[in-house]
């Protein structure tokens, strides 16, 4: 999983599985929920950060496994992978019951400006994978119909979404999300911490808080830890150097914060703090932007 | 008074309730010599280095030691022979002393009952729950003022609802401005269906406070409370059995600690190694007066002002929801929410209380729509007070 997109992606599928205002309902309809898969499937490659996505229906009896193409192409191998694995690997690697893993599908999920090139890397494949692009209206199925046509039936003509509305709490940032991302989901716990009297917070604390934390290889712990340090340092370095400083793998909090006594907070402390913050996400947001990575817009 | 253990604390504060205690003193009773046992329902949150519980003695010395409540409230605070019950005793400004009666036997939801007057005791348990003590009063929603009321008589009701905080719209009928009222008397019951039946309130319908008469179920034909219940977990109690009043305390602590055990169980959004799931599922209040300007709303929701007390900055950019990590000040946890023109759709990270979903829903009732909702995925709501 990476950049915005993939979080996107990631969010809406989760989103459509659990329901809820500013989703399309219609795989939940159809019985999909969402399960992820430590360490993927048997024969799966270890480059994986995270455990793989798959959305999984009793009534329907089918499991789609999610594959996000952040860029132009995919790896062959990683999707030729499912090739070599049968409903008995799937069943034995995994929770996933037998009714969800009678028939089984691979879907690419990438941007409608890869069409092209992801059109040309799926038809190479032989098992033939389905290939879902999102742009900023919603997700059409661009190729290889999936074999239950309600499934099929709700990406065509074309499922409409609102990229703005898709929560983004069930997985609100990864190890390479832009900064602004990173920075909406953890300033909040540094100073809601600092509030209840810790000056000194590790930076793996806030990690461990991430619902993906659960779901990522140790690699992928790693980096994201790495990540939530890396933002809190530029911010502590820049709009937040009244407030807090990054030492090591530790956030520790300045003015008027010592060990074990609560942060001093009134409205004009109150009104000073949300100054500095707003100025990082207004410079954050700036950044993200230029980047131009988001289906929001 | 210092106390041993609870059976002295209930027979102090029965002899306050019934004027018995000021009586003996002065040796012949007296026409005002009952004295009102208010009880406070507090959540302590937070955890020690080790992810345990934080020791309620430690947790009530700082929480006292606090520079203003130290300065107006030099309480110190005494031990009695049950671990959990402490007195907290001090001179108020200066004069007469006050006592605070703790009860941390639920570790997380403790109970602070005492005689003091009602300005002075109110004031101390507002610095006591000051942001940042780890110490949150709880908040009842309308479903528990209503479960409460139908445990005795319903004696009187306070309605208030206030829009206010969201500035005018004067050209709406159903706009901003506030509404209260107060019915007492035997006919409450009545009078509150009946309002409840007209359209044109129900939207503004919201119970802040309940007058109840409740007896318990031994101490006799006499024996009875009256007791006064409003929505931030305060009870005042007239009448002569404090056992009475106590299991009244008691029964809203459990129902408060059992619907926000619920929320957390079944809301809070964790994953699962093991099951390969997100565990969790997003809330959403549903209310039937939609907004057009979601901007304006979240300056409200978020500036961390009163009521809501929730500390956040939208993301940027014009959008149907408007997306906010947020900081529950009351219980410092954090919130994630996503805001509609007829939702509010609410995700509780693990870690955050229940009790702030509680509070946020509460506050929702009192100050947008009176017939709000509160809602799981499958569209069942949250909120359910039924033992």
């Amino acid at each position: 999983m990476s950049s915005t997109f993939a979080l996107s992606v990631v969010n809406l599928f989760v989103g459509m599985c659990r329901g809820g205002p500013g989703v399309p309902l219609r795989l939940r309809a159809l019985g999909y929920r969402d399960h992820w898969l430590d360490g993927g499937l048997p024969g799966d490659d270890t480059s994986r950060l995270y455990a793989l996505l798959a959305l999984a229906s009793e009534s329907m009896r089918h499991t789609l496994f999610v594959e996000i193409a952040t860029g132009p192409r995919i790896d062959p191998a990683r999707i030729e992978s499912y090739a070599r694995t049968t409903a008995v690997d799937v069943r034995s690697a995994t929770s996933l019951s037998r009714n969800q893993t009678e028939t089984w599908g691979v879907a690419v999920v990438g941007r409608a400006k890869h069409r092209d090139t992801l059109l040309e890397c799926v038809a190479e494949l032989g098992i033939r994978p389905a290939l879902l692009l999102c742009d900023r209206a919603g997700v059409t199925l661009e190729a290889n119909p999936f074999v239950q046509t309600a499934l099929t039936e709700v990406f065509r003509p074309s499922l409409a979404v609102d990229w703005s509305a898709v929560p983004r709490c069930w997985v609100s940032f990864a190890h390479d999300s832009p900064s602004i991302v990173v920075a909406e989901a953890v300033l909040a716990e540094v100073i809601g911490r600092f509030l209840r009297g810790e000056a000194r917070i590790e930076i793996s604390k806030l990690a461990r808080g991430h619902a993906l934390w659960q779901l990522a290889t140790s690699r992928g712990r790693r980096r994201l830890e790495s990540r939530i340090g890396d933002v809190l340092a530029d911010a502590a370095a820049r709009e937040m150097r009244p407030w807090f400083r990054v030492s090591g793998r530790m956030v520790e909090a300045v003015g008027g914060t010592d060990a074990g006594q609560e942060m001093p907070l009134n409205p004009r402390s109150m009104w000073r703090l949300t100054r500095s913050q707003r100025r990082l996400f207004q410079r954050l947001g700036k950044e993200r932007e230029e980047a131009g990575d988001s289906l929001a817009g | 008074m210092i106390v041993d253990d609870r059976a002295q604390l209930a027979e102090f504060l029965e002899s306050r309730l019934t004027g018995a205690y000021a009586a003996r003193a002065r040796g012949r009773p007296s026409a005002g010599d009952a004295i009102p046992v208010k009880s406070y329902l507090m959540e302590a949150r937070g955890s020690d280095r080790r992810g345990g519980a934080i020791d309620p003695r430690r947790r009530l010395a700082r929480i006292l030691s606090e520079l203003r409540l130290r300065k107006q409230f030099p309480g110190e605070v005494h031990d009695s022979r049950a671990p959990e019950l402490f007195t907290i005793r001090g001179p108020v400004r200066g004069g007469k002393a006050a006592s605070l009666y703790l009860d941390c036997r639920d570790e997380r939801f403790w109970i602070l009952h005492t005689v003091a007057r009602s300005h002075t005791a109110d004031w101390i348990v507002g610095r006591m729950t000051r942001i940042g003590s780890g110490l949150a009063r709880l908040t009842f929603p309308d479903q528990l003022l209503e479960m409460a009321a139908g445990l005795g008589k319903l004696r009187g009701a306070a309605l208030a609802h206030d829009r206010r905080p969201f500035g005018d719209e004067p050209e709406r009928e159903d706009g901003n401005g506030f509404m209260s009222m107060q019915i007492w008397g035997g006919g409450s019951t009545h009078a509150l269906e009946a309002l409840g039946r007209e359209e044109r309130l129900q939207s503004r319908i919201s119970l802040s406070r309940v007058q109840l008469r409740y007896r318990p179920d031994s101490g006799g034909p006499e024996a009875f409370v009256l007791a006064d219940i409003d929505m931030e977990g305060r009870l005042e109690a007239r009448g002569n059995s404090i056992e009475a009043h106590l299991r009244l305390v008691e029964t809203l602590r459990r129902a408060s600690r059992r619907q926000i055990d619920a929320i957390e169980l079944r809301q809070a959004v964790r994953a699962g190694r093991r099951e390969g799931r997100i565990r969790g599922g997003l809330m959403t209040v549903r209310t039937a007066r939609p907004t057009d300007d979601l901007h304006r709303l979240c300056e409200v929701l978020f500036s961390g002002a009163a009521p809501f007390r929730l500390w956040g900055i939208p993301g940027g950019g014009a959008s149907a929801v408007m997306q906010v990590r947020a900081l529950d000040l009351d219980t410092t946890g954090v919130l994630d929410f996503g805001i509609g023109r007829d939702f509010i759709r609410i995700g509780l990270p693990q870690g955050t209380s229940g009790g702030a979903v509680l509070r946020f829903f509460a506050n929702v009732q009192r100050h947008m729509d009176a017939r709000a909702r509160l809602l799981d995925e499958d569209g069942r709501d949250v909120i359910d007070f039924r033992p």
